[in-house]
Order: C-alpha cells, then structure tokens, then sequence
C-alpha cells in the first residue's frame, strides 16, 4: 500500500486528515450551542477541551502540510523538521493539559475512578507521541544534513 | 576561511569555459558551478583526477588552504 505516487491511498488520506481538521474546528464551534441546545452547562471538563481541541489542530494541520510536502517529492528540509518538531511541541502541551486535569480530577474532583483512568491513560499517551516526534524531527534533521552533504559532493 | 578552489584561475589559464570543463569532465554544469563558488562539501578524488587530468595540473593549483 503506497503513501504517495501512482495507485496510492494519498487522496484518501488527505480526505481524512481534511476532515479531522475542518471537523474538529467545526466541533470547538458548536459545542457550546450544542450543549446550550440539551440544556446542558458548560462545565470544567468542557473548557480543557478547548486548549486541548486548539493543540490538536495545530498537530493535524501540520500533518498535512507535511502530506503536502511528501506529495512534492522534498521530504528532506528544514520546513519538515520544523513542523515536526511544532506537533511534537502540540502533544506536549495536550500531554500537560491532560496531566493536570488528572490531578486536579483525583485532588478536587474526586471524580470516579474510570475517568481518571481514562485521562491518565491519555496523558501518557500524548507524551509517547510527543516523544516520538520530536525524536523523528530529530532524525529529519540529521537525514537533511546527510542529503546536504551528499549533494554538495562533486 | 579553510579550503578554498581556484578553478577559475585555471580555466582562465587555460582558456577553456566551465561548459566545456563540464562536459568534459563528465559532471553536469549546476556541480561544476557549486565546485568554483566554494559551496562544495566535498570532492570525489575520481572527480579532481578527471579535472587535473583534462587542465593538466596538479591538485594544489586548484585547491588552497587560507587560514
């Protein structure tokens, strides 16, 4: 199954990217009139989710840029590290939020246990990616270095 | 500074253009550019034989070291 090129699912993927990105600027929108709409209040768990929601965007919208820049056959530059490492800084921050809603869920709250679990989990989930990215920026930019260095050889 | 390339300097020498060092050499105009504006990492020894060969010098008048 090909990423990018001929006989590929790029257009596919694309779509989905699109629609997490534009969907989920439409969700942060209507949340508020949605919840207003069951007569429900906005609650304390409901204003994380927009720092939250606003990070995940900002991570998706620099998953396409880099689809983009795979599409044009230079995956090697400066830009692909640079919004890596921009994602990476995005999971980080959504890991903290989570974090910090754990605690402030297990001290304050004293929430039931399934949800704290729930928000733990994701924390850690979060600064696994974040980890991971920032690991791969990194290897981007040796990998650019190397290409640098192999095309300036004559 | 460190090394530096005086192709130039050669090719004036021996009146020959850097499309026809080129071509003769066997590398494509756009490298042979990046060789003489001293934007080149390195330099494959087959590549400077071929260059020493067709100018009929010796590597240290193409190439100089400056502090």
């Amino acid at each position: 199954m090909n990423i990018s090129g001929k006989n590929s699912i790029s257009g596919m993927l694309k779509t989905i990217l699109q629609i997490c990105f534009w969907g989920g600027i439409a969700f942060l929108i209507l949340l508020p009139i949605l919840l207003f709409a069951i007569g429900k209040h906005l609650n304390s768990f409901v204003y994380v989710l927009y720092p939250n929601g606003i990070c995940f965007l900002i991570f998706v919208k620099q998953f396409i840029e880099l689809f983009n820049l795979l599409k044009e056959n230079n995956p090697f530059c400066n830009s692909t590290v640079k919004r890596l490492s921009i994602a990476g800084k995005a999971a980080g921050i959504i890991s903290i939020i989570l974090g910090a809603e754990t605690i402030f869920n297990i001290i304050v709250i004293k929430d039931e246990i399934t949800s704290i679990f729930i928000l733990g989990f994701m924390c850690i989930l979060f600064l696994g990616v974040s980890i991971a990215l920032y690991i791969l920026s990194e290897l981007f930019k040796q990998a650019k270095e190397y290409k640098e260095e192999n095309d300036l050889t004559v | 500074m460190g090394i530096i390339v005086n192709l130039d300097v050669m090719l004036a020498k021996r009146k020959m253009s850097s499309q026809e060092l080129a071509e003769k050499v066997g590398i494509t105009p756009t490298n042979l550019s990046i060789l003489k504006t001293n934007k080149a990492k390195a330099i494959r020894f087959s590549t400077l034989e071929k260059i020493c060969e067709i100018l009929e010098c010796k590597p240290g008048d193409i190439l100089d070291y400056i502090e």
